[in-house]
Parts: structure tokens; sequence; C-alpha cells
């Protein structure tokens, strides 16, 4: 029974086989030292922990970026592992933070005052200043009216505690939260940071990632750290699951992150109209008309690429297409813009990938 | 609000001279005099208690303001209603709310028919006074009560439909007990306050009988279940009384549930509220008319000289036409016009109603207005010149914001404007009128979705660009919009069969290792399933005897019954209207893969005699496959099956319907006695025997004349073994028995 | 024994007629024991839940096939009750959050916890997580899938999520970037008309004719279970001898004659006639993009070159604005309008640039 009971407190943080870890966990930075490319929001942070003087924060930024790596990297820097539980308060999207929650589970743990230090058992010294962080993590999430029920419990509690709050987007923190707030934006990984931390985990985990893999992941993650370390780890599992293991390659990767293989894009391209240099495409006859083109976006549609990957990988043919004048580009991306809003409404992906290729076959061949 | 104005008038005659009042309407009782003499009497005492110089006072203003005497010797009575002692502060609505009944204005026959109505409960309410009445007797019951025993007042606002009742009521001699738009209106309530109420016949320190009236009841009832609710009981409390009473009269005992024995009005503005269906039938429905022109003119003349305001004939008319009869919106107007001005014209008229009537525009009214141009006479009312009716956007805007009911003028404009005879060759109308619709529908989509009700604004504009659409003098009335009602009640009763098709694969896959239910996703099966497993179920089977069957349809014959078995599927015998017997399928989804009431060509007609083969074959393998079940659970005593099959029965019980699943659900006792009765004879249902004596299935059937389940068990009543299976609730019946036992 | 389409629905990974080197890393990744989460996406019938359930069985045998099915009885913060059902086994347990609409965050929260909260309780499991399988996942809302985000990191070592959509486009990129994505492609002709003999094959019948198979591929369009039903269908009904015509579902049927009746006439009646049929359809739960879409391709068909692409702009435009909207009816019959107007335009050579 106590087994259970313990399991169900802790369910995340006991008895994982390290080696089915997710690395994403693993490799979580322990101190906000490790956080990769945060230069400033490190530097401001790092000043916090010597005058153990912590303001309200906000951190907003694209996935990824090592928001709540940061602040859990913090907090432990801060109280310890042994003080960590009860001065921190995690709460994220999957917990039910309707106003009811805000009003109760949040202010009674804002009222509580924090308990004195315990020594240590690791024998560290943690500064551990006298007040508690509650997380609110995806914050974005949470509805206004909650976000409303927070602003009197941030000031009420101000003097023990404090509240981090995390999002993407910060236009959805209504802004008597955020006035309230120190803001820190995390902005998108630069490539060297990813490709070296990527590097690390590799070579902590001993597996051989030739530099084209490390290219290609950064190219589909655009930034996002996560992303990259989610597809190194399941690329690395694919080719060690089959015997014997076969090295990583990049369409294993791209074939992982959803990615639409550039030879299809191309030929879609092609067939469009939109001549290519690089690539040899002298398999694809150009379309005559509309039913070839109907056909031609049937054909993608079976294969089951995911049309908003597609239309965002036509436009980066498009845009960075040699040749094309400037006024076909436009009109393309144009058409492209508005599918990619169809699309965030719910539409046909069928419709949308069909309208947009006559558009650009309209453009490109006019 | 009205009566509480009214009663707020009462109180103070009440205080001034309580003890007479109540002594006048003893009086009224005693001596059982038409009350309508009484109450002049009564009127003349109050008349006289009131002081007199005061009455001198107002008689010298009323001079003084030039106003000609005569009219005030000709109705002396009248000047007695603008309550002097009321303060200057009271509407004038109140303060000339006739308090009589001569003083109603307004179609006579319809006052004389309220009162009547209200007089049959007499002998009922005030016992003896009935006698009198003795011809309508036998309209009667025990009580002498009015067949119906609602009565319902319908009519436009304004036309003094509440003031009737209030005024009748009294004059009858009852309190009236008051339910309104104020008060909450659920199914609670009727038990809470109404029918105690009622029950104790007066009020508390009243010797008056009560008499209930429920003012706007159509007003807040949206066809939601409390309001439903409401009515429903309030019916309840007419109709369900009498029964149980015939039952408890015998007993003397004094039951909770009372007959009612006190008469209940009921008030709406729109008879035709769909909340109000289930009140019609049972209620006495009288309409309000508006009341003659003429007559409300001379009424609003009367009121102006009293207060001392000038007023022209001309400009009363035209109040009076604009105002559409609503006497009350009249007296506010002239209020408001008295505020300021000494004298009534016709442009103070015009200017001080503005905007009037504009929060009472039905549906109906509204659609009209957007597809025809207003008629000459009302633009001439309202004093509008042409260039004024061309600026419709501010109007018909107003006019749609102010139904109330967007969405339904726009599902009413979608459905109107196809069938208007505009010439539209090249179809630019009905580009146009289409382009806006949609347009309003992603506005209230968006609003909807986002909850933006900033958008709520801007939705009336996008109806109004139909009215220079379309617009045209002699446009067909406008319907109540139907179709998009009708769809969306289709739409329900197939999504509902959907649903069980999709419950009954559910529940098919936990039997046959769990693998529909991937074919039980909302789209696969709507556009994939559905239309191929009909095709499946029905082959070209030719209708033979089961024993001449050919092998090749024999085969095809066991495939069809193994998948229908399989999903669950089943043929249900059933009478249609005209005494036919056949098969329906259950569920039916050979009715939605239909269109326009027509199959595919492609399906075969599926004829009563190849379904009832089909039919007696599923159950005859039904049966088998029970048995098997239980013969493998026996044989094996394996765990697991044991445990299975309850499971199994537990959750096909309730899916497989009715018949079709045979025996499942009941006990096995009974299942034995049914399995040998209905060798002989059918217990339950009763066919006629003729029916099946149709020659292709004579051999099979012919003498048995039951349904299909019956005939089925018939079938296979050869292996014995079919009787042995365990089941049911009860372990304590499970036990074997020989087939000879019941022979 | 039931319909072919359910009954040679493969069981295992090494069942599967096509996608084999999906099938191997499936395999591969099940034996692994590092399984992670999943996202399968890929077109309708191309075989993803058969996929899906394939590898439940390479992962933990044959426990997942012993099913029940589960009431349960949640309730929305506005105390609402929702009834789902619950498909599970000893391992794993399927829900379809379409069932529930809109609150499908308050059924994801609740039931995911409580998963993640248990142990397996198996001691002969072979694996110590359960795997939750999220049918449809595109239809989840915004919310649920915000709610997903954090539990699918937080509760991975007890549970193990798949997701089974038909496009990426609607889920958020979070969910995305935590899922092994698995794209499985429509069937080409040849792997649907190789399935299609299989199952004649096991059935003891022969065709014949391969041109039989081949127009049943060619008509299901890369939807296997449509191909599969098409052909019980037609076994049933003709016995497969000798030439045959595909029956289409009686919707896709009634559509083009909706089709055909926008370009014989084009009037104020006829808009009026088409607008009951398309009632008539909406009202037999077809869904409404559907049917827009299959009144279009069959007009598209009919019509010169030089109107095609506009008709197919306009089918697009006014989707959309169906998928914001409440009333697919205006929108659809604002788009029959629009291409009745174009068709008489074009026909009558009435200058069409006043019309944009």
């Amino acid at each position: 029974m106590a087994f259970f009971q313990q399991s169900s407190r802790e369910p995340a943080r006991h008895a994982v086989d390290p080696s089915l870890q997710p690395w994403v966990e693993k490799y979580r930075p322990k101190t906000i030292e490790d956080v990769s490319a945060q230069e400033h929001t490190v530097a401001v942070l790092r000043r916090t922990l010597t005058s153990t003087n912590l303001p309200h924060m906000l951190f907003y930024g694209p996935p990824g970026t090592g928001k709540t790596s940061t602040i859990l990297a913090l907090a432990r820097q801060l109280f310890g592992p042994d003080n960590f539980r009860s001065r921190v308060l995690e709460l994220n999207a999957s917990d039910e933070r309707g106003i009811a929650i805000v009003r109760e589970k949040i202010k009674g743990f804002a009222r509580q005052t924090p308990r004195a230090q315990v020594v240590s058992s690791d024998g560290n010294t943690y500064p551990c200043p006298p007040y508690k962080i509650i997380i609110l993590d995806e914050a974005d999430s949470m509805t206004q009216d909650a976000q409303a029920a927070l602003r009197r419990i941030m000031e009420n509690y101000a003097r023990i505690t404090r509240f981090c709050l995390v999002c993407n987007y910060v236009t959805r923190i209504i802004d008597p939260l955020a006035s309230r707030c120190s803001k820190f934006r995390f902005k998108p990984l630069d490539d060297t940071s990813t490709s070296t931390r990527l590097a690390s985990i590799a070579k902590a985990e001993h597996i051989d990632v030739p530099e084209s893999v490390i290219s290609t992941l950064i190219n589909t993650s655009q930034g996002d750290l996560r992303r990259s370390i989610t597809y190194l780890q399941s690329a690395s599992r694919l080719a060690n699951s089959t015997s014997p293991p076969t090295p990583i390659t990049p369409a294993d990767i791209q074939e992982i992150a959803g990615v639409v293989p550039d030879e299809a894009v191309s030929r879609f391209a092609a067939a469009l109209g939109i001549e290519s240099n690089d690539m040899d495409v002298d398999g694809v006859s150009k379309v005559k008309g509309f039913d070839d083109i109907r056909r031609k976006v049937k054909g993608i549609v079976r294969e089951g690429y995911s049309a908003s990957q597609l239309l965002t990988q036509l436009h980066d043919v498009i845009v960075e297409h040699p040749t094309l004048t400037a006024r076909q580009k436009a009109q393309s991306a144009l058409a492209l813009a508005e599918a990619d809003k169809a699309l965030c409404d719910g539409a046909d992906e069928e419709l949308q990938i069909l309208e947009v290729a006559l558009n650009v076959h309209k453009a490109v061949t006019s | 609000m009205s009566v509480s104005a009214d009663r707020s008038v009462l109180p103070i005659r009440a205080t001034t001279f309580d003890g007479k009042t109540v002594t006048i309407r003893k009086k009224l009782k005693r001596y059982n005099i038409p009350s309508r003499l009484n109450t002049r009497e009564q009127r003349v005492t109050n008349l006289l208690a009131v002081p007199i110089h005061r009455l001198m006072e107002e008689l010298s203003i009323s001079k003084a303001t030039g106003l000609s005497k005569q009219y005030v010797r000709h109705a002396p009575s009248r000047e007695a209603y603008s309550d002097p002692e009321a303060p200057m502060g009271t509407l004038w609505v109140d303060r000339y709310r006739p308090t009589c009944y001569l003083d109603l204005l307004g179609d006579d026959r319809v006052h004389r028919e309220v009162m009547s109505w209200v007089k049959e409960w007499d002998y009922c309410v005030f016992g003896k006074k009935g006698k009198k009445r003795a011809r309508d007797e036998e309209n009667l019951d025990e009580y002498r009560r009015p067949r119906e025993r609602l009565l319902l007042i319908s009519g436009p606002p304004g036309l003094g439909k509440t003031t009737l009742a209030h005024v009748i009521a009294k004059q009858a001699g009852y309190e009236v007990f008051e339910v309104n738009a104020s008060d909450a209106r659920s199914a609670q309530i009727v038990d809470d306050r109404i029918r105690p109420a009622l029950e104790s016949g007066s009020k508390v320190g009243s010797s008056k009988p009560t008499l209930l009236v429920v003012d706007e009841i159509d007003g807040a009832t949206g066809g939601s279940d409390t309001s439903a609710g409401f009515i429903f009981k309030l019916v309840q409390l007419t109709q369900d009384k009498p029964k149980k009473r015939s039952q408890s009269a015998k007993d003397n005992i004094p039951q909770p549930n009372r007959p009612l024995l006190r008469p209940i009005i009921c008030i709406c503005n729109d008879l035709y509220a769909s909340s109000l269906s289930k009140l019609r039938p049972h209620a006495r429905i009288i309409r309000f008319n508006r009341p003659n022109d003429f007559r409300l003119v001379n009424r609003l003349r009367e009121i102006c000289e009293i207060e001392g305001l000038k007023a022209q004939s001309r400009a009363l008319t035209t109040l009076v036409g604009l105002a559409q009869g609503d006497l009350r919106g009249c007296l506010n107007t002239l209020q408001l016009i008295k505020a300021k001005n000494v004298e009534v014209t016709e442009t103070i008229v015009r200017h001080a109603t503005v905007g009037m009537k504009e929060a009472e525009m039905s549906q109906t009214t509204v659609l009209n207005d957007l597809f025809s141009p207003m008629s000459t006479k009302r633009a001439k009312d309202l004093g509008l010149g042409e260039e004024d009716l061309a600026r419709y956007v501010n109007r018909l805007s107003r006019e749609v914001e102010a139904s109330g009911a967007t969405d339904k003028i726009a599902v009413g404009c979608f459905e109107h404007y196809t069938t208007l005879r505009k010439h539209d060759a090249n179809l630019n109308r009905f580009l146009k009128a289409s382009e806006w619709l949609s347009t309003y529908d992603l506005f209230s989509g968006e609003m909807r979705s986002e909850r933006e009700w900033a958008l709520l604004q801007y939705l009336p504009f996008m109806l109004v660009p139909l009215y220079p659409l379309f617009q045209e003098r002699g446009n067909p009335k406008v319907e109540r919009p139907k179709a998009d009602w009708e769809s969306y009640t289709q739409t329900r009763v197939n999504e509902e069969v959907y649903k069980t098709l999709a419950k009954c694969m559910r529940t098919a896959s936990t039997r046959h290792g769990g693998a529909y239910r991937h074919l039980a996703s909302d789209e696969t099966l709507q556009l994939e399933f559905a239309p191929m497993i009909n095709r499946i179920i029905s082959p070209p089977l030719r209708p033979v005897n089961k024993q001449v069957i050919k092998p090749d349809e024999r085969a095809l014959m066991s495939r069809l019954v193994d998948i229908m078995v399989a999903m669950e599927l089943r043929f249900i015998q059933e009478k249609s209207e005209d005494g036919q017997l056949m098969y329906r399928l259950d569920p039916p989804i050979d009715t939605f893969v239909t269109y326009d009431g027509k199959r595919a060509a492609d399906i075969a007609i599926s004829r009563y005699a190849i379904r009832h083969l089909v039919a007696s074959e599923i159950d005859a393998q039904l049966i088998h496959k029970q048995a098997d079940a239980v013969e493998k659970a026996k044989g094996k005593t394996h765990a697991f099956f044991g445990r299975r099959e309850p499971i199994e029965k537990g959750t096909n019980g309730p899916a497989a319907s009715g018949e079709g699943q045979l025996l499942s659900a009941e006990p096995a006792a009974r299942a034995v006695k049914r399995a040998r009765q209905d060798v002989t004879v059918d217990i339950e249902e009763k066919v006629p025997t003729d029916f099946f004596g149709r020659p292709i299935i004579v051999r099979k059937d012919g003498q048995k004349g039951k349904p299909a389940s019956r005939v089925g068990k018939a079938h296979v009543r050869t292996p014995g073994v079919a009787y042995r299976f365990n089941e049911g609730n009860s372990a304590a019946v499970r036990k074997l028995v020989k087939v000879s036992a019941f022979l | 024994m039931s319909l072919w389409v359910d009954c040679y629905r493969p069981k295992s990974l090494d069942e599967l007629h096509y996608h084999e080197g999906l099938s191997a890393r499936l395999r591969a990744l099940a034996g692994s024991g590092d399984f992670p989460h999943m996202l399968f996406y890929g077109p309708s019938g191309a075989g993803k839940k058969t996929r899906v359930a394939c590898t439940l069985r390479e992962l933990f045998g044959k426990g997942v096939e012993k099913l029940k099915i589960d009431q349960r009885v949640f309730m929305t913060p506005s105390r609402r009750k929702l009834d789902v059902n619950i498909v599970q086994s000893n391992f794993h347990l399927e829900i379809t959050p379409s069932e529930v609409g809109n609150y499908d965050r308050v059924v994801i929260q609740e039931l995911l916890k409580e998963i993640a909260q248990t142990q397996q309780v198996d001691i002969n499991a072979r694996h110590r997580f359960k795997v939750v399988v999220i049918n449809e996942a595109d239809t989840l809302t915004r919310d649920a899938q915000a709610a997903l985000r954090r539990t699918m990191e937080k509760y991975m070592s007890n549970m193990r999520i798949i997701l089974c959509a038909n496009s990426t486009s609607k889920l958020i990129a979070p969910i995305k970037s935590r899922c092994l994505l698995v794209r499985v492609a429509a069937p080409t002709e040849q792997e649907m008309m190789k399935v299609m003999k299989h199952v004649a094959d096991r059935q003891n019948f022969r065709i014949d004719d391969d041109n039989v198979i081949q127009e049943i591929a060619q008509d299901a369009d890369g939807n296997l279970r449509k191909a599969l039903l098409v052909f019980e269908a037609l076994k049933m009904q003709t016995g497969l001898n000798g030439p045959i015509t595909i029956a289409k579902p009686d919707w896709e049927t009634y559509c083009h004659k909706v089709g055909d009746m926008i370009i014989q006439e084009q009037s104020p009646q006829r808009v009026m006639e088409v607008r009951t049929k398309l009632y008539e359809l909406l009202s037999h739960c077809i869904p409404p993009s559907v049917v827009l879409k299959t009144i279009a391709s069959h007009v598209v068909d009919k019509v010169d070159e030089s109107l095609k692409a506009d008709i197919m702009h306009w089918a697009a435009v006014y989707e959309v604005r169906m998928r914001v909207g409440n009333k697919k009816i205006f929108h659809l019959e604002a788009w029959v309008v629009k291409v009745m107007s174009l068709y008489k335009h074009f026909v009558y050579g009435i200058d069409m640039s006043s019309f944009d």
C-alpha cells in the first residue's frame, strides 16, 4: 500500500531506468549555468542567486528554449533537493487551473509561511531564501478569470511567495499580471549552441552522429532544442533497434520530424512549373492543366504528408528560388499565407493544397 | 408590473375605506345582485367619500384649462378613476386604468366572453349562485366547472389584457393572485406557490376567493425544460385532479391533491409560441383585438381634458395609428408630452414616438419588413416621406436587432429569398444575398466560438442588404421558417441511428476480439460503412423455400446470416399502418442510405419473404451460438468462459433490441416455459394467422402465427440441446432439463 | 465470421501487407523496451489503427485482444455529467475524444492522471507502462492538447500515448515534438490489389479478371477499408463473375446528382431545388465539407477548363467559412449560387470582370 501511495505522489521521479528516460529530462540543465544560449537571462538570475532577492518573473519565448528548465534549475539551486518539495509548487496545463484552483490551491500555498531551512542532506549549502516559488507553466492557457484572480494574490503574498509564469505567447497574459513581473524573453537557440548541445548529448549516449544529421536536426527543429533532442533520441532508438544497428541518416530525422522529404517537395514544385536547377527532375513532366494538378495534389495527400508542413516547405522553395520574379514570389506567398490561415481554422487539407497549387501554378506560369 | 402598480392603487383604498369595502363585497354575495350595478354603487360611495372640495378643485382646474364641461357631466364616473388622491407622480397608465367593467374599452364581445367564463365558475366557487345558470350544466362536471379550466387571452401588448383580467376578476368577486414574468416560473413554483394559493381558496385575511392570473405566460418560456415544466405542471394542475378526485371521493379521504376549484386566466402575446402548444388544447382561447381607433381617440381626448392637455384630434388619431392600438403606449406618450408641452400637436406626437413599438417586433414582422416595403398607410402614420423610406438601413437594422432573434431571422431570410419571384436571370441578386448570409454566419460563428460578443452589434447589418435586393410590393408573406428546423430534427433522428449502430458494433467488437470498433468512428461509419453494409446485407436472394434453396444461394445466405449476427443487425417484424406485416431492419440503417425516399438502384428490394427467411435463420444461428457457448462452458469448465458468459449477456442485452435477442435476458425458467408453449400457442403477441398464409412460406410456419423470433425458435427445436443452456440472472434455476420433461 | 474488412485485418506486424519498412521499425521499437510516445498519421483507410493494434500486440502479446468496454462518468467543472465509452484491456485503453465534444480536456486530464498514477498490476506484463490510444487526435481541442503536453513528459514512466490522426496540421507543435511521428501513407493500387487477392484466396474463390479488382482499387482512392467493403458488397451482390459496376455509396451518387443539377440549369428555381437536396444530404449526417468537396469535384469534371480553377477556388473559400460558421447550409448554397453564376456567365459569354 505504501508503495502505491508513494508512487502516486511522486510518479515521475522514482525508479525510471535511466536508459529509458527521455533525454529531454535526462539532460535537463542541473544549474542555470548549464542553460544554453540564454546569456542575458542567466546573468540576471545568477545575481539573484547571490542576493537571494527574486522578483516575480515572466518567462516567455518559443517552445524548447529552456524556460521551464531554467526556473527548475534555479529553484533547485536556491533550495536544494530537500526543501524543493516544500518550497516549490509547479502547476501546468495538465492540472486543472480554473479560477477555483487559483483561489484554493494557489492561494493556500502562497499563504503558508515557509518552514525553516532543513539542513541539507547532501552536505552542500543552499541559499534557501525565505520565500516559496510558484511556477505556473504554460500560463498562456490559463483563463482570463484565473489570471485576474492571481493579481491580488501576487501582491498580497509577495513577501513570502514568488511567482514565475512560463508561457509561449506573452500576449495571452493579461497586462496587469505581466506588469507585475520582470519579463525574460527566451530567444530561439542559435545553431552553434544547439549543435554543441546535441554533440555533447551524443557523446554522453555513445552514439555516432554525423555532421549532416546535426545540421538536419537544427533545420527541422528551428531553434527548438527539445525537439531536436527528442528527434535525436527517436532516431537513435530506431537505429539501435535494428540489428545490426544502422547509422542515423538525415532522411531518418526528416521522417521522424514529419518533414516532407526534400525530393517530394521539389517534385511537387517542379510539377507546378517552378524550375529547379540544383536537382534533377527530368522524370517529372510539367502539368498541362487543372486535372493534372489535381492528380498531383491527390497523390501528395495520399502520401499522408501534413499540409501545413508541405506548405511551409513549399514556401521555402519558392521564396529562396533564384529565378522567379519578385511578383511571382509575392503572389505565391499570398496564396500560401491564406491557405495557412485556412488550415488553422480547420479547413480541408486537400482543398487547400489544391488551392495553393492552382494559385502558384497561375502565378508562376503567367 | 402593471399589476403591482394596480395593487398600489388598491391598498390606498383599502386602508382608507377598509371596512366598507369588505361589507360591500359581502353584500355582493349576499344579495346576489348583478355585480355590475353593485360596483356602480360602490363607485358612487367612493366618489362621495372623496372630499368634495378636492373634487371641486379638480373641476375648477379643468374649467380653467378651458375644457368643455359636458364631458365631465356626461361621464361622471370617468372622473373618478383619475384618482384624485394619487400623487401627481403616478403613471397615467395606472391613473386611468379601468377599474370596473363598464370602463373597459375595446370589444364588448370579448369582455362578455371572459366574464361569462368566469361566471361559469360561480357555482363551483360561490356555491348557490350557479343555480340560475342551470342551462349550462350539461357542460359542467361534478363541480360544475367549465370544461376548459384555463382561459388563455392572447393579443398584442398594450391593449389591456391584464387589466381586463383584473377588472373582471374583481367584478366577479375574486381576489387576484398574479404570477408574472417577474416571478420565477419553474415547475416548482406551481407546487410551492400556485397550488397552495389555489387550494386554500382565498388569500390570508381576505374572504374573497382567489383567481389565478398568469401573466406573460409566453414570455420567459423558451421551450426549455423548466418552463415547459411550468406549463406542463399547470396543465396537470387543471387536468390531473378530477381523476384522482373521483377515486378518492368514495373514500372521503382528504387527498393532498385536491381538485382545482378556482379559475385560472393565462395571458400571452403570441398565441402560437411553441411553449404554449401543450396549453392550448386545454384552454379556452380568447383573442384580444385592437379596439376601435375611434373609441381610443375618444378615451384619449377625455384623458387629455382631465389632465388639462390641449389635444387636436388629428394628433390623437396619429398617435393611435402610430401606436397601433397600444393604449398603454399612447398614455405614456401623452404623459411624456404633458411634461413638456401643454398642447398635443401632430409634430409633437411624431417627435415623441420616435422609437416607439420597437421592442415588440416579432420575427415574422421583421422578416416581412425586410422583404417588402413599408405599407403606404404605415408610412403615412409614421410621417415618413419618400426620402426617409429610402433610408432603410437604420430602420431595418434596428428592427432586426430589436427582434432579439437575429439568428432566426437569418434563417428566415435564407429560406425566403429563393421563393421570391423577382427576375434574376444572371443570379446577381442571389449571389449577393448568399454572400451576405454567408458573411453573417461567419461573424456569428466567430462570435460564438471566440465569445466575442462585441460582434453582435454588426450582425443586423448583414441582413439589411437583402432589402434593396429583394423588396417588392406584393412579395408573398413570409412564413415561419421551417425547413431548417425540419432538417435539424431529421439530422437528430439519423444521428441517433448512427449512434445505435456504432453502439451495436462496439458491443459486437467486445465479443469478437474487438475488431469492429475501428469502423465505428463517426466519419468512417457515415461515409463508408453505412452505405456498404447495406449492400452487403442485401444480396439478390430469391424468395424460395428453405428446403429447395440452391447450394450457392445457400452459401450466400449463410454468409449473410453470419454477418448480420456478428454485427448485431436484426430484422424485426412489425405491422405497418395498413396491417401489412413487414420486417424492419434494426438499427434501421437502410433508411438513411436512401435519399428522397428512394432506395439506390443497385440495391435489390428486400422483400418480405426474404427478410422473413433471413430473420428466422438469424434466430436459429443465435440459438446455436448460445447453445455452443454453454456446451463449451460445460465441457471445459474453463474459468474464462464462465466469467465471460455473463458479461456477454449483460452487454448485448440492452444493445440488441427486444425480440431479436431472443431469450438472452430472461430467466431460464421463463424461457423454458415459453419454449414449450410456443409449440401450441403464442402468449404475448396475437398476430392474425392469415397474414402468414403466404404460399411461399406456408410450409415453414403456416399454422403458427407468431413473430419471427418464435418461429425461429420453433425451427431449431430439433436439437434438444437448445433448451439446456444456462441463462438468466439466477443461478438457482440453471440446470439441465431434458426436453422430454416438457413434453 | 464477420466482414472481410474485419476478419482479414492483420493482427500482428508480420501479417501486414505493405509498408514493410515501417513494420520493421515498429517491430524494432516494440522490441527495444524503449518505447516512445507515438503519433500515427496518414489518410483515412491507410491502416493506421491496424498498425497501432499490431504494434500493441507486438508490445504486450495476445493479452491486448481481451477487451472490455467501460462506461465511465466524468464530471465537468460546470457539473455536467459525461458518459464516455472506454475500450480497454489489461495493458492499454482506447478513447475517442470526439465523443465528448468540447469537454475532452476534462476526460483527458482525469483519465491520464488516473492511469499515470497506477502501476501495472500484472506481474507478467512485459512492460511496466500502459498505453493510451487516442483515436482521432486531430479533433482534440486546443485545451485538451495543452493538457496533454506536460502529462506526456511527467508520466513517461507509467504511460505511453499513441495518437492516431488523419493529419498533423491540427496538432499543436509541443505535442508533435514529444512524439515519434509515424507516417502511414495510403497503399498503392498494386498493394490494394494484393490485399484483395489475399482475401479472395482465403475465401476460396478466384478472381478471373484482374480488371475487376483494379477498378475497385482505383475507385477507393487509397482507402483500403473502403476497397474491401466494396469488394465484399460486390461479391454479395453479383458474385464477382463478369463485368461489374462499382456501387458508389449513396451519398456520393446523390452528390453527383446535385452536381449535375447545377450544371443543367442555373435559375432561382434550381437554387431552391438544390437546397432541398443539400438539406437532405446534411440530414443524413454527411459532413458538409465532404458534401462540398464531392459536389465540387464532380462539377469540375464536367465544365470547361477555364472554369475549373475558379470553381475549386470558391469551394476552398467556402469550405473554410463553413468551418468557422454555424449554418453550413448558408455556405453550401453560397457556393452553389457562385458556381451557377460563374457557369452562366461563361456559357453566355458575359464579361466576368465585374464579378470579383
